[in-house]
């Protein structure tokens, strides 16, 4: 075989198989829109919360009146009493509960201190902690509303107000995802995974299917290999280079790095595939246990909880999936504009996957051509799929 | 012809004796369910890196410091004079956040100015980045409070409040998952989420063995199928649950009874989707697989239970509602965390029967159509 016949018959191979052709050319260009909108909202807000307002002074009603413009919240119940607005957030109508305790008012007003009451549902760790977050952030600044004041009635005045409530200002800035947007985090990450397993399901489909992924050529081994290495190469390259822009997500960090981080993971990426295509029993099976994979190695990643949080051995465990050094990778370089310096142990680590993968791939491609037994049960047969 | 009880029986035979079968409906979820609890096993977000940045080297500087490193979120990792030592830091991965004192702070607080500091964190890692600034900006407030001269001296001296200074303490409270733990928030999420998957890519593969070796059958047939992983999944799950209960301390804060009736009918839904996807896939079963999974696999992106879909596009709100999972989730939240009364599960409960009735039709009528043009 030369390696024109080769090279056409690698294509020829991609593009007559509809699913992996799917999966190859068409999976990533539909996931590119189909995550993001599931995010397009960015931050969560509006979530429903009940106000009980035992007090009804003056004050009370102006801490209604600011919860109510919080962006995060929408005050959508105002129940008497907190056994009411309890069985609200038990029924999961309300995630929240601002209660604002009878005597507010007069305690302010008397020099002491009142107390406000927020309570959130943790159950959801997000809604929960944008819901405290953004009643936290009102009921501060009404609290610095009223300390000013307290401070003016002690006859402190001008600067010096700010000094006696609040010496110290904290200014607090989000780095790199700066809209502190839930999608513009979560993308850029699952651009990478999904990168990774339309390209693990769709090649392993075809080398799957060519000979059941024994005794290939030299020759038809490289041609499939850096066919899908190719496809795999445009379609980050679709996503780091149009999607992100497109989506606004950050991006363009250290885009030279980038040219030297991508080809690395999607090496290793492509070895992954060429080998689990050689192992699995046929195409059926290797559709439906690789979908599998994606829930595991987003979390394995380390992007959503940090590797730091998680058991050493299980850590590197991960690091035997190329997406967990390539998501930690293409963010450090193209979110956070790293260095190589900063990235060298996630590229070490891909090196290392890709001489792994490709020892392992070449290891069974290039063995004898086996007789598949004929008949098993269920998926395991040959003739499946 | 086969009853739906032999065809239970057959399916179940034909996947005992498939090795690859057998590990899909026993012991490889469970392992899946162990691997995510070992991996939130940590539970809250703590002791996340964090680089300060002291360049006031004041008496001020260094009370801030103690009382920021004192956070639950925050171990300072390194100290240093310079910020791009700290970037570098953060762009490497080593920490999560840089706290930067500028020089000058302690001066502006003595001269009745503000002291102004920084928190800067990784927002590129979300949970992390946020608990940082979260804790950091909590400790501020304390060593505000403290510092006050408003501050009063404490009504009792074994009950010293740090809010003491301000007109009105907050009390924010974390309900339901109080110590604020991934692993109970999140594991009973994601777990369900790949189950659903899996059953789904399981059932499509037995419906396509039932087409392809025996063509028309009656609908039992096809029912006896789809029961047995109605039956094995929705054991899974609940079996998964109780397990991380007695080994993990979960508590189930309804009941386990409901959430079991509930599985069954989202898995039953599913059995029927699955027929539905083998139609739509023209009964190649790569194909099939291959678009159910772009349907259920982002069930967790559209659940509604990680990221709120409130304030979301019409689609993302739409294809959410679409999803069994959707419906089921809601009602695990209820019944696991919060104990809600059975009443409200009802609606939910004709919700996910309706993922059952629904396809029930066109799938059987597509299976049919298939079965009659013969193997492809």
């Amino acid at each position: 075989m030369s390696w024109g016949e080769a090279w056409r018959e690698a294509w020829r191979n991609i593009l007559s198989d509809s699913a992996a052709a799917l999966a190859l050319l068409g999976a990533a260009l539909l996931y590119s829109f189909y995550y993001p909108v599931a995010y397009r909202h960015q931050v969560a807000t509006q979530l429903p919360i009940a106000v009980v307002d035992e007090d009804h002074s003056a004050l009370s009603r102006e801490i209604v009146r600011s919860a109510q413009a919080v962006r995060a919240v929408r005050v959508v119940a105002t129940p008497l009493d907190l056994r009411r607005a309890a069985a609200l957030l038990e029924a999961g109508e309300v995630d929240g509960i601002l209660l604002i305790p009878r005597g507010l008012g007069h305690d302010v007003l008397r020099g002491e201190q009142g107390h406000l009451l927020l309570h959130g549902n943790a159950a959801y760790l997000i809604r929960n902690a944008a819901l405290l977050g953004g009643l936290g952030e009102m009921a501060g600044g009404a609290i610095a509303e009223l300390a000013e004041r307290r401070a003016a009635a002690l006859g402190i005045a001008g600067p010096a107000v700010l000094k006696a409530t609040q010496p110290v200002k904290l200014v607090t800035r989000p780095l790199y995802n700066t809209r502190d947007g839930y999608g513009s985090y979560v993308v850029p990450a699952v651009a990478v995974l999904i990168a990774q397993q339309v390209l693990m399901i769709g090649a392993a489909l075809i080398v799957c299917g060519v000979a059941r992924g024994r005794g290939w050529s030299a020759m038809r081994l490289g041609a499939h290999a850096l066919a899908f290495w190719l496809i795999g190469m445009l379609t980050l390259a679709y996503f780091l280079g149009f999607v992100f822009w497109f989506q606004d997500y950050p991006r363009g960090g250290n885009a030279l790095g980038a040219l030297v981080a991508v080809p690395l993971f999607m090496t290793a990426c492509v070895g992954l595939a060429m080998w689990l295509g050689s192992i699995m029993p046929n195409r059926a099976r290797t559709m439906q246990v690789l979908t599998l994979t994606s829930v595991p190695f987003f979390f394995l990643s380390g992007t959503s909880w940090p590797h730091v949080l998680m058991p050493e051995p299980l850590v590197w465990v991960a690091r035997l999936i190329p997406t967990t050094p390539g998501i930690q990778a293409m963010l450090k370089l193209n979110q956070m504009g790293a260095s190589l310096a900063e990235v060298l142990p996630e590229l070490l680590n891909l090196a290392a996957l890709a001489l792994l993968f490709w020892g392992l791939a070449l290891h069974r491609l290039r063995a004898e051509p086996v007789e598949p037994a004929l008949d098993g049960p269920a998926l395991d047969g040959p003739a499946a799929g | 012809m086969m009853g739906w009880a032999q065809a239970f029986r057959h399916e179940a035979g034909l996947v005992w004796r498939s090795r690859w079968d057998r590990a899909l409906v026993s012991w490889l979820p469970l392992a899946g369910l162990a691997l995510l609890i070992w991996l939130f096993s940590a539970g809250s977000t703590r002791q996340l890196p964090v680089v300060l940045v002291d360049n006031d080297h004041s008496a001020l500087s260094r009370a801030l410091t103690r009382e920021i490193a004192a956070a639950p979120a925050v171990r300072l990792v390194a100290q240093t004079d310079s910020l791009d030592e700290a970037w570098s830091q953060v762009r490497a991965g080593h920490a999560f956040g840089v706290v930067h004192i500028p020089h000058g702070a302690a001066r502006d607080a003595a001269r009745g100015s503000q002291a102004t500091v920084f928190v800067f964190y990784n927002n590129s890692f979300y949970t992390a980045g946020g608990a940082v600034a979260r804790d950091v900006s909590a400790a501020v407030m304390n060593f505000n409070a403290t510092l006050s001269p408003l501050a009063r001296p404490p009504a009792t001296a074994d009950a010293p409040s740090p809010q003491a200074a301000l007109p009105i303490a907050i009390t924010a409270t974390s309900l339901f998952n109080s110590r604020l733990s991934y692993e109970w928030g999140l594991v009973p999420v994601i777990y369900s989420a790949v189950l659903n998957l899996t059953m789904l890519v399981m059932v499509i593969a037995a419906y396509s063995r039932v087409l392809g070796r025996e063509g028309a059958v009656p609908w039992q047939r096809l029912a006896g199928v789809g029961l047995f992983y109605v039956m094995a999944f929705s054991v899974l799950h609940s079996l998964g649950l109780v397990a991380a209960m007695g080994l993990r301390g979960w508590t189930v804060s309804g009941s386990l009874a409901l959430m079991w009736v509930a599985q069954w009918l989202m898995y039953a839904g599913y059995a029927v989707i699955g027929l539905l996807f083998l139609g739509l896939g023209k009964g190649d079963v790569v194909r099939s697989l291959s678009t159910a999974s772009v349907f259920a696999g982002p069930a967790l992106a559209y659940s509604n239970a990680l990221f709120p879909t409130l304030g979301a596009p019409w689609f993302t709100r739409f294809w959410s509602l679409l999803m069994p999972y959707t419906t089921y989730i809601r009602l695990q939240g209820q019944q696991l965390y919060l104990a809600a009364p059975l009443q409200d599960a009802w609606s939910t409960l004709v919700v996910l029967a309706a993922f059952i009735v629904v396809p029930a039709w066109p799938a059987w009528a597509m299976y049919r159509a298939l079965a009659r043009k013969g193997p492809t």
